[in-house]
Protein backbone atom coordinates (compact mmCIF):
# COMPACT_ATOMS: atom_id res chain seq x y z
CA UNK A 1 0.00 0.00 0.00
CA UNK A 2 2.73 2.40 1.03
CA UNK A 3 4.86 1.30 -1.87
CA UNK A 4 2.03 1.76 -4.28
CA UNK A 5 1.20 5.31 -3.27
CA UNK A 6 4.83 6.32 -3.20
CA UNK A 7 5.35 4.85 -6.66
CA UNK A 8 2.27 6.70 -7.85
CA UNK A 9 3.71 9.92 -6.43
CA UNK A 10 6.96 9.36 -8.34
CA UNK A 11 5.10 8.54 -11.57
CA UNK A 12 3.02 11.71 -11.24
CA UNK A 13 6.13 13.85 -10.88
CA UNK A 14 7.82 12.20 -13.82
CA UNK A 15 4.76 12.74 -15.99
CA UNK A 16 4.28 16.29 -14.76
CA UNK A 17 0.93 15.49 -13.22
CA UNK A 18 -0.45 16.54 -9.87
CA UNK A 19 0.23 13.70 -7.40
CA UNK A 20 -2.68 12.33 -5.35
CA UNK A 21 -3.05 13.19 -1.72
CA UNK A 22 -2.44 10.74 1.10
CA UNK A 23 -1.29 10.77 4.68
CA UNK A 24 2.46 10.45 4.51
CA UNK A 25 4.85 9.22 7.19
CA UNK A 26 8.36 10.54 7.68
CA UNK A 27 9.96 7.69 5.77
CA UNK A 28 7.81 8.43 2.76
CA UNK A 29 8.40 12.15 3.16
CA UNK A 30 12.13 11.63 2.72
CA UNK A 31 11.67 9.61 -0.46
CA UNK A 32 9.20 12.19 -1.79
CA UNK A 33 11.69 14.95 -1.07
CA UNK A 34 14.41 13.06 -2.92
CA UNK A 35 12.10 12.49 -5.88
CA UNK A 36 11.23 16.20 -5.99
CA UNK A 37 14.86 17.20 -5.85
CA UNK A 38 15.78 14.83 -8.67
CA UNK A 39 12.82 15.89 -10.73
CA UNK A 40 13.48 19.61 -10.22
CA UNK A 41 17.05 19.25 -11.39
CA UNK A 42 15.74 18.81 -14.91
CA UNK A 43 15.53 22.45 -15.82
CA UNK A 44 13.40 22.22 -18.98
CA UNK A 45 10.29 22.12 -16.86
CA UNK A 46 11.47 24.67 -14.36
CA UNK A 47 10.43 27.83 -16.22
CA UNK A 48 6.83 29.00 -16.19
CA UNK A 49 4.79 28.56 -19.38
CA UNK A 50 4.08 31.91 -21.07
CA UNK A 51 0.35 31.05 -21.15
CA UNK A 52 0.41 30.57 -17.41
CA UNK A 53 2.16 33.89 -16.84
CA UNK A 54 -0.41 35.65 -19.04
CA UNK A 55 -3.37 33.89 -17.38
CA UNK A 56 -2.38 34.85 -13.88
CA UNK A 57 -1.72 38.38 -15.05
CA UNK A 58 -5.29 38.55 -16.37
CA UNK A 59 -6.77 37.13 -13.18
CA UNK A 60 -4.84 39.57 -11.02
CA UNK A 61 -5.79 42.47 -13.23
CA UNK A 62 -9.46 41.54 -12.93
CA UNK A 63 -9.44 41.15 -9.18
CA UNK A 64 -7.29 44.18 -8.48
CA UNK A 65 -9.36 46.46 -10.67
CA UNK A 66 -12.66 45.02 -9.40
CA UNK A 67 -11.53 46.15 -6.01
CA UNK A 68 -11.29 49.77 -7.05
CA UNK A 69 -14.54 49.87 -9.00
CA UNK A 70 -16.70 52.17 -6.98
CA UNK A 71 -20.33 51.14 -6.74
CA UNK A 72 -19.67 47.47 -7.21
CA UNK A 73 -20.25 46.90 -3.52
CA UNK A 74 -20.90 43.20 -3.80
CA UNK A 75 -17.60 42.42 -5.42
CA UNK A 76 -15.79 44.68 -3.01
CA UNK A 77 -17.35 42.86 -0.08
CA UNK A 78 -16.55 39.49 -1.53
CA UNK A 79 -12.97 40.51 -2.12
CA UNK A 80 -12.54 41.92 1.31
CA UNK A 81 -13.85 38.73 2.81
CA UNK A 82 -11.39 36.72 0.80
CA UNK A 83 -8.70 39.17 1.73
CA UNK A 84 -9.51 38.69 5.39
CA UNK A 85 -9.31 34.92 5.00
CA UNK A 86 -6.02 35.19 3.17
CA UNK A 87 -4.83 37.68 5.71
CA UNK A 88 -4.57 34.95 8.31
CA UNK A 89 -2.03 33.09 6.20
CA UNK A 90 -0.17 36.25 5.41
CA UNK A 91 0.09 37.27 9.02
CA UNK A 92 1.42 33.81 9.80
CA UNK A 93 3.92 34.11 6.98
CA UNK A 94 5.05 37.44 8.29
CA UNK A 95 5.60 36.12 11.76
CA UNK A 96 7.50 33.03 10.72
CA UNK A 97 9.69 35.00 8.37
CA UNK A 98 10.33 37.77 10.80
CA UNK A 99 8.84 40.19 8.32
CA UNK A 100 6.68 42.85 9.80
CA UNK A 101 4.03 43.94 7.42
CA UNK A 102 3.20 47.11 9.14
CA UNK A 103 3.44 50.42 7.45
CA UNK A 104 6.63 51.22 9.31
CA UNK A 105 8.44 48.46 7.50
CA UNK A 106 6.75 48.97 4.18
CA UNK A 107 7.79 52.53 4.67
CA UNK A 108 11.44 53.22 4.04
CA UNK A 109 12.36 52.11 7.53
CA UNK A 110 14.36 53.96 10.10
CA UNK A 111 13.35 54.95 13.57
CA UNK A 112 10.01 56.57 14.16
CA UNK A 113 10.77 60.00 15.41
CA UNK A 114 8.90 63.22 15.05
CA UNK A 115 11.21 64.09 12.15
CA UNK A 116 10.45 60.95 10.17
CA UNK A 117 7.88 61.30 7.49
CA UNK A 118 5.19 58.68 8.01
CA UNK A 119 3.18 56.98 5.36
CA UNK A 120 -0.55 56.85 5.75
CA UNK A 121 -1.51 53.31 4.75
CA UNK A 122 -5.00 52.34 5.89
CA UNK A 123 -5.59 48.71 6.86
CA UNK A 124 -8.54 48.63 4.52
CA UNK A 125 -8.39 51.17 1.75
CA UNK A 126 -9.39 51.68 -1.84
CA UNK A 127 -7.93 53.67 -4.68
CA UNK A 128 -9.91 56.87 -5.12
CA UNK A 129 -9.55 59.17 -8.12
CA UNK A 130 -8.69 62.69 -7.00
CA UNK A 131 -7.63 64.52 -10.14
CA UNK A 132 -7.39 64.06 -13.89
CA UNK A 133 -3.80 63.49 -14.95
CA UNK A 134 -4.17 66.17 -17.60
CA UNK A 135 -5.06 68.70 -14.90
CA UNK A 136 -1.87 68.00 -13.03
CA UNK A 137 0.94 69.22 -15.23
CA UNK A 138 4.50 69.41 -14.08
CA UNK A 139 4.83 71.63 -11.05
CA UNK A 140 1.11 71.77 -10.42
CA UNK A 141 -0.63 71.07 -7.14
CA UNK A 142 -4.24 70.01 -6.58
CA UNK A 143 -6.06 69.79 -3.26
CA UNK A 144 -8.26 66.73 -2.83
CA UNK A 145 -10.89 65.51 -0.47
CA UNK A 146 -12.16 61.94 -0.25
CA UNK A 147 -14.81 60.75 2.19
CA UNK A 148 -12.10 60.10 4.76
CA UNK A 149 -9.01 62.15 4.00
CA UNK A 150 -7.95 65.54 2.72
CA UNK A 151 -4.65 66.27 1.10
CA UNK A 152 -2.70 67.55 -1.85
CA UNK A 153 -1.32 65.84 -4.92
CA UNK A 154 1.62 67.41 -6.64
CA UNK A 155 3.40 66.63 -9.88
CA UNK A 156 7.08 67.23 -9.51
CA UNK A 157 9.00 66.56 -12.67
CA UNK A 158 6.67 63.75 -13.69
CA UNK A 159 6.56 62.12 -10.28
CA UNK A 160 3.32 62.60 -8.43
CA UNK A 161 3.14 62.56 -4.68
CA UNK A 162 0.29 62.88 -2.23
CA UNK A 163 0.48 64.29 1.27
CA UNK A 164 -2.07 64.69 4.01
CA UNK A 165 -3.64 68.14 4.19
CA UNK A 166 -3.96 68.24 7.97
CA UNK A 167 -1.45 70.08 10.11
CA UNK A 168 0.42 67.68 12.37
CA UNK A 169 0.40 70.23 15.18
CA UNK A 170 -3.26 70.50 16.13
CA UNK A 171 -5.18 69.22 13.14
CA UNK A 172 -6.16 72.38 11.27
CA UNK A 173 -6.72 72.06 7.53
CA UNK A 174 -3.70 73.30 5.58
CA UNK A 175 -4.06 75.62 2.64
CA UNK A 176 -1.85 76.01 -0.34
CA UNK A 177 0.14 79.17 -0.87
CA UNK A 178 0.37 79.25 -4.67
CA UNK A 179 3.06 81.91 -4.85
CA UNK A 180 5.40 80.36 -2.31
CA UNK A 181 4.76 76.70 -3.35
CA UNK A 182 4.09 75.61 0.19
CA UNK A 183 1.31 74.49 2.52
CA UNK A 184 0.42 76.74 5.41
CA UNK A 185 -1.44 76.16 8.62
CA UNK A 186 -4.14 78.76 9.26
CA UNK A 187 -4.00 78.22 13.04
CA UNK A 188 -0.35 78.76 13.91
CA UNK A 189 2.72 79.59 11.93
CA UNK A 190 3.75 76.27 10.49
CA UNK A 191 4.81 75.80 6.87
CA UNK A 192 5.28 72.59 4.95
CA UNK A 193 6.79 71.94 1.55
CA UNK A 194 4.55 70.38 -1.08
CA UNK A 195 6.08 66.99 -0.34
CA UNK A 196 5.17 67.34 3.31
CA UNK A 197 8.44 68.33 4.95
CA UNK A 198 8.46 70.99 7.61
CA UNK A 199 9.90 74.24 6.28
CA UNK A 200 9.55 76.44 9.32
CA UNK A 201 7.41 76.98 12.42
CA UNK A 202 7.11 79.18 15.46
CA UNK A 203 6.02 76.54 17.90
CA UNK A 204 7.84 75.34 20.98
CA UNK A 205 8.30 71.92 19.41
CA UNK A 206 8.61 71.10 15.73
CA UNK A 207 5.52 69.33 14.39
CA UNK A 208 6.25 66.12 12.43
CA UNK A 209 6.23 66.17 8.64
CA UNK A 210 2.94 65.50 6.85
CA UNK A 211 2.17 61.82 6.27
CA UNK A 212 2.38 60.72 2.66
CA UNK A 213 -0.28 58.72 0.87
CA UNK A 214 0.20 56.09 -1.80
CA UNK A 215 -0.67 57.44 -5.20
CA UNK A 216 -0.89 56.05 -8.70
CA UNK A 217 -2.11 56.98 -12.15
CA UNK A 218 -4.76 54.87 -13.80
CA UNK A 219 -7.03 55.49 -16.78
CA UNK A 220 -6.07 59.14 -16.90
CA UNK A 221 -6.84 59.66 -13.24
CA UNK A 222 -4.54 60.30 -10.34
CA UNK A 223 -5.68 58.00 -7.53
CA UNK A 224 -4.77 57.91 -3.85
CA UNK A 225 -5.12 54.98 -1.50
CA UNK A 226 -7.48 56.01 1.27
CA UNK A 227 -9.74 54.44 3.88
CA UNK A 228 -13.44 54.03 3.04
CA UNK A 229 -15.62 57.14 3.53
CA UNK A 230 -16.75 57.80 7.09
CA UNK B 1 -5.23 53.83 -21.20
CA UNK B 2 -7.08 50.71 -20.12
CA UNK B 3 -6.89 48.69 -17.00
CA UNK B 4 -4.36 46.19 -18.28
CA UNK B 5 -1.86 48.90 -18.97
CA UNK B 6 -2.37 50.77 -15.75
CA UNK B 7 0.03 53.61 -15.79
CA UNK B 8 3.06 54.10 -13.70
CA UNK B 9 2.61 54.46 -10.04
CA UNK B 10 3.70 57.92 -9.31
CA UNK B 11 4.94 57.34 -5.88
CA UNK B 12 8.55 57.73 -5.01
CA UNK B 13 9.27 57.00 -1.41
CA UNK B 14 12.79 58.34 -1.31
CA UNK B 15 12.31 61.60 -3.09
CA UNK B 16 14.29 64.32 -1.43
CA UNK B 17 13.66 67.93 -2.15
CA UNK B 18 14.92 71.12 -0.74
CA UNK B 19 12.08 72.34 1.43
CA UNK B 20 10.12 75.02 -0.28
CA UNK B 21 12.00 74.61 -3.52
CA UNK B 22 10.35 75.88 -6.64
CA UNK B 23 8.74 72.85 -8.22
CA UNK B 24 9.10 74.06 -11.77
CA UNK B 25 12.77 73.87 -12.28
CA UNK B 26 12.92 75.05 -15.85
CA UNK B 27 10.85 76.05 -18.82
CA UNK B 28 11.42 72.58 -20.25
CA UNK B 29 9.86 71.01 -17.22
CA UNK B 30 6.89 73.24 -17.49
CA UNK B 31 6.12 71.98 -20.95
CA UNK B 32 5.74 68.44 -19.65
CA UNK B 33 2.29 67.39 -18.60
CA UNK B 34 1.06 64.69 -16.35
CA UNK B 35 0.13 62.57 -19.34
CA UNK B 36 3.80 61.78 -19.82
CA UNK B 37 4.34 60.86 -16.19
CA UNK B 38 7.18 58.41 -15.91
CA UNK B 39 7.56 55.59 -13.51
CA UNK B 40 10.45 55.93 -11.15
CA UNK B 41 13.02 53.18 -11.40
CA UNK B 42 15.51 52.31 -8.71
CA UNK B 43 14.49 50.81 -5.46
CA UNK B 44 10.75 50.77 -5.93
CA UNK B 45 8.40 48.96 -8.24
CA UNK B 46 6.22 51.09 -10.48
CA UNK B 47 3.02 49.10 -9.87
CA UNK B 48 1.69 45.61 -9.19
CA UNK B 49 2.40 44.61 -12.77
CA UNK B 50 6.06 45.45 -12.32
CA UNK B 51 6.11 43.37 -9.14
CA UNK B 52 4.46 40.52 -10.98
CA UNK B 53 6.70 40.65 -14.04
CA UNK B 54 9.85 40.85 -11.98
CA UNK B 55 8.98 38.02 -9.62
CA UNK B 56 6.76 35.52 -11.42
CA UNK B 57 9.62 33.62 -13.02
CA UNK B 58 11.64 33.47 -9.83
CA UNK B 59 8.68 32.37 -7.72
CA UNK B 60 7.53 29.74 -10.19
CA UNK B 61 11.03 28.25 -10.36
CA UNK B 62 11.24 28.18 -6.62
CA UNK B 63 7.84 26.49 -6.32
CA UNK B 64 8.70 24.00 -9.04
CA UNK B 65 11.89 23.08 -7.23
CA UNK B 66 9.82 22.44 -4.09
CA UNK B 67 6.93 20.45 -5.58
CA UNK B 68 8.48 18.90 -8.71
CA UNK B 69 5.41 19.11 -10.96
CA UNK B 70 3.91 21.82 -13.11
CA UNK B 71 0.23 21.83 -12.06
CA UNK B 72 1.08 22.30 -8.40
CA UNK B 73 3.86 24.80 -9.12
CA UNK B 74 1.44 26.89 -11.20
CA UNK B 75 -1.37 26.80 -8.65
CA UNK B 76 0.90 27.72 -5.77
CA UNK B 77 2.61 30.53 -7.67
CA UNK B 78 -0.74 32.04 -8.62
CA UNK B 79 -1.91 31.72 -5.03
CA UNK B 80 1.12 33.61 -3.74
CA UNK B 81 0.42 36.55 -6.03
CA UNK B 82 -3.31 36.54 -5.29
CA UNK B 83 -2.64 36.62 -1.58
CA UNK B 84 0.26 39.06 -1.64
CA UNK B 85 -0.54 41.71 -4.22
CA UNK B 86 -3.60 43.17 -2.56
CA UNK B 87 -1.94 44.21 0.69
CA UNK B 88 1.34 45.15 -0.99
CA UNK B 89 2.11 48.79 -1.51
CA UNK B 90 4.34 49.68 -4.38
CA UNK B 91 6.00 52.14 -2.06
CA UNK B 92 7.78 49.21 -0.43
CA UNK B 93 11.31 48.68 -1.69
CA UNK B 94 12.19 45.86 -4.06
CA UNK B 95 13.84 43.98 -1.20
CA UNK B 96 10.80 44.35 1.04
CA UNK B 97 8.45 43.23 -1.71
CA UNK B 98 10.57 40.15 -2.36
CA UNK B 99 10.82 39.31 1.32
CA UNK B 100 7.05 39.60 1.57
CA UNK B 101 6.44 37.42 -1.48
CA UNK B 102 8.85 34.83 -0.09
CA UNK B 103 7.18 34.86 3.29
CA UNK B 104 3.82 34.40 1.60
CA UNK B 105 5.24 31.64 -0.60
CA UNK B 106 6.55 29.85 2.44
CA UNK B 107 3.14 29.84 4.09
CA UNK B 108 1.36 28.85 0.88
CA UNK B 109 3.74 25.92 0.38
CA UNK B 110 3.52 24.76 3.99
CA UNK B 111 -0.29 24.83 3.83
CA UNK B 112 -0.22 22.91 0.57
CA UNK B 113 1.87 20.10 2.04
CA UNK B 114 -0.09 19.82 5.25
CA UNK B 115 -3.36 19.70 3.37
CA UNK B 116 -2.12 17.17 0.83
CA UNK B 117 0.10 14.83 2.86
CA UNK B 118 -0.38 15.82 6.48
CA UNK B 119 3.19 17.01 6.84
CA UNK B 120 5.64 19.39 5.23
CA UNK B 121 7.64 17.62 2.56
CA UNK B 122 9.75 20.58 1.43
CA UNK B 123 9.99 24.15 2.66
CA UNK B 124 11.28 27.59 1.80
CA UNK B 125 14.05 29.09 3.85
CA UNK B 126 13.33 32.79 3.52
CA UNK B 127 16.65 33.97 4.92
CA UNK B 128 18.55 31.66 2.64
CA UNK B 129 16.55 32.68 -0.41
CA UNK B 130 17.05 36.36 0.32
CA UNK B 131 20.80 36.06 0.63
CA UNK B 132 21.49 33.51 -2.10
CA UNK B 133 22.25 34.70 -5.62
CA UNK B 134 19.23 35.47 -7.73
CA UNK B 135 17.82 32.33 -9.24
CA UNK B 136 17.39 33.85 -12.66
CA UNK B 137 20.92 35.15 -12.76
CA UNK B 138 22.70 31.92 -12.26
CA UNK B 139 22.98 29.47 -15.10
CA UNK B 140 20.08 27.03 -15.05
CA UNK B 141 20.74 23.57 -13.69
CA UNK B 142 24.03 24.54 -12.05
CA UNK B 143 23.29 24.34 -8.34
CA UNK B 144 20.62 21.72 -8.23
CA UNK B 145 22.29 19.45 -10.68
CA UNK B 146 25.58 19.64 -8.84
CA UNK B 147 23.88 18.52 -5.66
CA UNK B 148 21.96 15.85 -7.49
CA UNK B 149 25.13 14.63 -9.18
CA UNK B 150 26.85 14.40 -5.82
CA UNK B 151 24.00 12.47 -4.32
CA UNK B 152 23.74 10.08 -7.23
CA UNK B 153 27.49 9.49 -7.07
CA UNK B 154 27.17 8.55 -3.40
CA UNK B 155 24.63 5.78 -4.09
CA UNK B 156 25.28 2.09 -4.73
CA UNK B 157 25.62 1.54 -8.44
CA UNK B 158 22.21 0.01 -9.14
CA UNK B 159 20.43 2.71 -7.16
CA UNK B 160 22.31 5.37 -9.06
CA UNK B 161 21.47 3.70 -12.35
CA UNK B 162 17.72 3.45 -11.77
CA UNK B 163 17.43 7.08 -10.65
CA UNK B 164 19.63 8.23 -13.50
CA UNK B 165 17.46 6.42 -16.04
CA UNK B 166 14.16 7.48 -14.60
CA UNK B 167 14.78 11.07 -13.50
CA UNK B 168 17.56 12.30 -15.74
CA UNK B 169 16.95 10.28 -18.86
CA UNK B 170 13.16 10.05 -18.68
CA UNK B 171 12.94 6.29 -19.07
CA UNK B 172 9.58 4.76 -18.29
CA UNK B 173 9.54 2.11 -15.61
CA UNK B 174 9.28 -0.58 -18.28
CA UNK B 175 12.19 0.83 -20.28
CA UNK B 176 14.32 1.20 -17.17
CA UNK B 177 13.54 -2.38 -16.15
CA UNK B 178 14.55 -3.63 -19.58
CA UNK B 179 17.76 -1.59 -19.56
CA UNK B 180 18.68 -3.01 -16.16
CA UNK B 181 17.55 -6.49 -17.02
CA UNK B 182 15.10 -6.80 -14.14
CA UNK B 183 11.33 -7.15 -13.89
CA UNK B 184 9.12 -4.07 -13.72
CA UNK B 185 8.22 -5.01 -10.15
CA UNK B 186 11.88 -5.16 -9.22
CA UNK B 187 12.59 -1.87 -10.92
CA UNK B 188 9.80 -0.30 -8.88
CA UNK B 189 11.20 -1.62 -5.61
CA UNK B 190 14.71 -0.62 -6.60
CA UNK B 191 13.53 2.87 -7.40
CA UNK B 192 11.88 3.35 -4.00
CA UNK B 193 14.87 2.00 -2.14
CA UNK B 194 17.14 4.26 -4.15
CA UNK B 195 14.98 7.26 -3.28
CA UNK B 196 15.05 6.40 0.43
CA UNK B 197 18.81 6.08 0.32
CA UNK B 198 19.11 9.33 -1.61
CA UNK B 199 16.93 11.00 1.03
CA UNK B 200 19.37 9.89 3.72
CA UNK B 201 22.28 11.30 1.74
CA UNK B 202 20.45 14.58 1.26
CA UNK B 203 19.87 14.88 4.96
CA UNK B 204 23.53 14.26 5.66
CA UNK B 205 24.62 16.75 2.99
CA UNK B 206 25.08 20.33 4.20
Amino acid sequence: MKKRRLSAFVEALLQNRRPKKFKADSDEAGAMRAAIELRASQAEEASPRPEFVADVHRQLDRSLSAETTAGDQLSIRRLSRRRVLEGVGIAAAAVTAGVILDREVLDTGGPTTSNTQQRLVPDHGTWQPVAATTDLGNGQVAPFQTGSTVGFVVNKGGTVQAVSGICTHQGCLLRQNPTAARLECPCHRAYFSLDGKLISHELSQAPPPLPRLSVRERDGQVEVYTPPPV
Amino acid sequence: MNATTAGPVLEHACLQTVPGADLSDSADDRRGTATSLRSVPGDNYADWEAIYRDNVDRLYRMMFSRVGNRPDAEDLTAEVFRAALGPLRTSASVGEVRAYLLATARTVLATHWRRRYGMEITSIDVDHEMTSPEVDERPPKSNTTQQVTNILAGLPERYERILQLRFLESYSLKEAARAMNVSVGNAKVLQLRALRRAAQLMEEAP
